[in-house]
């Protein structure tokens, strides 16, 4: 009961996180495997699972704002779903420890981008403030 | 959408691609990978991107979750406690989104990305 509890709060954690737009899911997965001895394909199904309710609620409340537009995006889903399946076929073969090596290549990857990418915004909003 | 912005109209399913790619492989990131690409690529707005990436994200995680269960790579104890957390914790982060500076956020959580990322790859 206590894994399960410790798993609810790293799911809040990341919920949190996805809420004000910075990646949860990519911090779940690793805190999942790291921490509470999950595999790497249970802990990437189960935020896959965690994903839906948390951003039916996030979608509906953009919908409300009006911040959500779906004209054209179809063109996005069609190909996103076609290679998520088959790239999820794909890593079915790998063994969890190999596959969890290129998830840590990913997030270092991802994480150098996404640190340029919010010092960029940062000036971008300083010099907007200053005008 | 605003694709007339962009000169390449293939644009919209290369962006598709490498999410799905990602989500596909790693049960999460496309999200990630669509924001910066939607703003950069198709000059959408912070939060027309972050909308419009989980309006994308949510049908691919879907039909990504029936794979994994298809191979049978889940356990859905972890994924029910999971998914609990994570609805409580997502209208929190709204919340927290009016008072928090989000730039500052995504410093401290990339430095905690790569320490994260740097330990799975070397363990």
């Amino acid at each position: 009961m206590k894994k399960y509890l410790i798993i609810a709060l790293f799911g809040a954690l990341s919920g949190i996180l996805g809420g004000m737009g910075v990646g949860g899911g990519t911090l779940l997965i690793p805190l999942l495997t790291t921490f509470s001895g999950v595999e790497q394909k249970i802990a990437q199904s189960a935020n896959l699972i965690a994903f839906i309710p948390s951003s039916l609620i996030s979608l509906s409340l953009h919908k409300k704002n009006g911040t959500l537009k779906t004209d054209g995006i179809i063109k996005i889903i069609i190909p996103a779903i076609v290679f998520s399946v088959s790239f999820g076929f794909l890593i079915a073969g790998l063994k969890g420890r190999a596959l969890g090596k290129i998830f840590g290549i990913f997030l270092c990857v991802l994480s150098i981008f996404q640190f340029f990418i919010g010092k960029k915004n940062e000036k971008k909003k300083n010099a907007q403030n200053q005008k | 959408m605003v694709l007339k912005k962009t000169n390449n109209r293939f644009i919209p399913y290369l962006i598709g691609s490498a999410c799905g790619m990602i989500n596909g492989a790693f049960g999460g990131g496309g999200g990630s990978v669509l924001v910066p690409s939607l703003e950069h690529f198709l000059s959408f707005d912070a939060k027309r991107s972050h909308a419009t990436a989980i309006a994308v994200v949510l049908p691919v995680s879907i039909i990504s979750a029936v794979t994994y269960i298809i191979n049978g790579n889940v356990d859905f104890s972890v994924a029910i406690a999971s998914a609990l957390g994570a609805s409580a914790g997502a209208p929190l982060g709204a919340l927290l989104l009016k008072k928090i500076t989000s730039d500052l956020l995504v410093t401290v959580f990339s430095l905690i990305t790569f320490a994260m990322g740097l330990y799975l790859l070397l363990r």
